[in-house]
């Protein structure tokens, strides 16, 4: 995905040299290209986020598109108040991109997990959150926030690497995407590259009859009514996310479904450190997230909801 | 250019409006408006009112009352908008909004260590755009303690911001005490020729030597710079001069009465 990004923020540079990428000492050669061809769009401030992005509203402030590149915990972590007051509260329109998100950097452990950002920044008004599946919501993404009748402060919370493609079609901004709905009434909503941890799922529970529509969140702020209103058919909605979810996707839909009578889980329960190092599916297995335990978790809950005298 | 006698008197007035105000709202913050009071009329009047490519962000931004009473003063700001201050449904609070939004206040400071990084992204742009110009900043010496100052130091000195001017009011004081015995600050200039800065010391309270510091300072066109003005904190009044506790408090009406003679206001 940090490939991707590099490739496509080429495209827009080329196109647009009001974009200058800030980068806080991070991704070794990904930005060679932009370097050599656009010397004066790229500049590396040093391991020193929160001047970054205060550095980078200065830059927004005299007409510039700064974008704000690093891992996602160094990134939104050191630089909280940087972002509140110095983007948001001045209206300084910067876009921030945290790369290795959730638990992408699975090798090197919890100083280098984000499992709390879309919680920090959720809370914050005037900002967007996206937070793309694969290659092609990020495309979108990108356009969406380079948009100049976008004027908010936008996050943008991508993977790392060799993350699968999932979608046929483009994200779409404002909605929820749909990546395989067979109008069940049960839906298993995640966010961010994870697919690949939940892609058995639908396949085994329909050998035991259940249906389940899978669904992307891939923008998460602004939540909006079609967005709301998209949700309100499911009887059951479960939630997967690397992030914790009280604050996560989990905690958001909840709250913005409270007057509905509609059952939200998550499948991801933990609300601890995952220490251990290890691949990315097995340190996602520590966390909640795995194919196995989602589909246990729906099966289960599915047939003894059947089984309930009426 | 103003001459010294006259931004001395210029000085004085803006000094009673800030006492005033203060007495008026019970605000707070006082010392450090007083001690920034002639940091303040010097540039505005000598740099930033006169050539709008110049640019100025208020990094001690619990001083804002000293930049509205020198804009005030300049007729730059309206009676109304200047008396609205610290009141109820005002944007010209203790600190500036971001509402306020003319040429010289449009960033909202409050929390320390973040003008210098703001200031500096404006004059790194000022260059990109090749347009000329110098980015004023005004620090306080309490914000040498925030790791974003340095962090911001080393960046400007890497891109040779040399349109960048920070002048630290350097009043030995911060919120609960001397700041040589919060944080040893000490030695500020080697700290900053370290960083590879461009570094003058001059007397912030006298325009004399702040305008030969201006001066001297411009002349280098190589590196960002830096002037540690030396100031007290509540200067003009005697009884306000080096006492703390005016970070804090507002004076009484026999108090008033005594600093506007102190001042020679009529």
């Amino acid at each position: 995905m940090r490939n991707y990004f590099a490739n496509c923020l080429y495209k827009k540079i080329k196109k647009n040299k009001k974009i200058i990428l800030l980068s806080a000492d991070i991704g070794n050669r990904l930005f060679d290209k932009i370097k050599k061809d656009f010397p004066n769009n790229f500049l590396n401030c040093g391991i020193a986020e929160p001047n970054m992005i205060t550095f980078a509203t200065g830059m927004a402030r005299e007409g510039f598109i700064p974008v704000c590149y690093t891992i996602t915990n160094f990134l939104i972590y050191k630089s909280i108040e940087q972002i509140r007051n110095d983007a948001i509260y001045n209206n300084n329109k910067i876009i921030l991109v945290g790369t290795g998100s959730g638990m992408s950097y699975n090798h090197l452990g919890p100083t280098h997990h984000s499992l709390e950002d879309i919680g920090l920044l959720n809370n914050l008004p005037n900002i967007k959150i996206l937070s793309p599946a694969d290659n092609n919501d990020l495309e979108e993404h990108l356009k969406h926030s380079f948009n100049y009748k976008n004027n908010q402060t936008t996050y943008i919370r991508i993977g790392k690497k060799n993350e699968p493609l999932i979608h046929k079609m483009k994200a779409k901004i404002n909605t929820i995407n749909k990546v395989s709905e067979i109008n069940s009434k049960i839906a298993l909503i995640f966010t961010g590259p994870l697919f690949d941890s939940i892609s058995e799922v639908q396949k085994k529970l329909k050998q035991k009859n259940i249906n389940i529509d899978i669904l992307n969140l891939h923008q998460i702020k602004p939540f909006n009514n079609t967005m709301i209103n998209s949700l309100k058919k499911y009887n059951v909605i479960y939630t997967v996310e690397e992030h914790f979810p009280e604050t996560g996707i989990k905690g958001i839909i909840s709250s913005k479904l409270s007057d509905q009578k509609i059952i939200i889980k998550s499948i991801n329960n933990k609300n601890d450190f995952i220490s251990h190092l290890g691949s990315r599916k097995y340190v996602r297995r520590k966390f909640g997230i795995s194919n196995n335990r989602a589909y246990k978790i729906i099966a289960d809950d599915t047939i003894k909801n059947r089984n309930r005298p009426r | 250019m103003l001459n010294e006698k006259k931004l001395e008197i210029i000085s004085r007035i803006v000094r009673y409006n800030i006492i005033y105000q203060t007495f008026l709202k019970k605000s707070g913050h006082l010392g450090g408006a007083l001690s920034c009071t002639d940091i303040l009329v010097n540039i505005f009047n000598n740099y930033l009112l006169s050539d709008e490519k110049n640019k100025f962000v208020l990094s001690k931004g619990h001083c804002a009352l000293a930049v509205y009473s020198v804009l005030y003063q300049a007729k730059k700001l309206s009676k109304k908008k200047f008396e609205s201050f610290s009141n109820q449904g005002s944007f010209f609070g203790e600190h500036p909004s971001p509402k306020i939004n003319n040429k010289y206040l449009y960033f909202s400071t409050g929390s320390l260590g973040h003008g210098m990084s703001y200031g500096s992204g404006i004059a790194y742009s000022k260059k990109l755009k090749k347009k000329r110009g110098h980015v004023f900043i005004l620090v306080s010496d309490g914000e040498m303690n925030s790791g974003t100052v340095w962090e911001s130091a080393l960046l400007s000195s890497k891109l040779n911001l040399n349109n960048l001017i920070v002048i630290v009011d350097y009043n030995k004081f911060q919120a609960t005490g001397k700041s040589d015995e919060i944080l040893n600050i000490k030695p500020l200039s080697k700290k900053w020729k370290s960083f590879g800065w461009d570094v003058i010391e001059c007397n912030g309270n006298n325009h004399l030597s702040i305008n030969s510091s201006l001066k001297l300072i411009l002349k280098n066109k190589n590196k960002p710079k830096i002037i540690i003005a030396h100031t007290i904190k509540g200067k003009g009044v005697s009884f306000m001069e080096n006492d703390n506790n005016w970070h804090y408090r507002s004076p009484s009406k026999n108090e008033l009465k005594l600093a506007k003679t102190q001042l020679k206001i009529k």
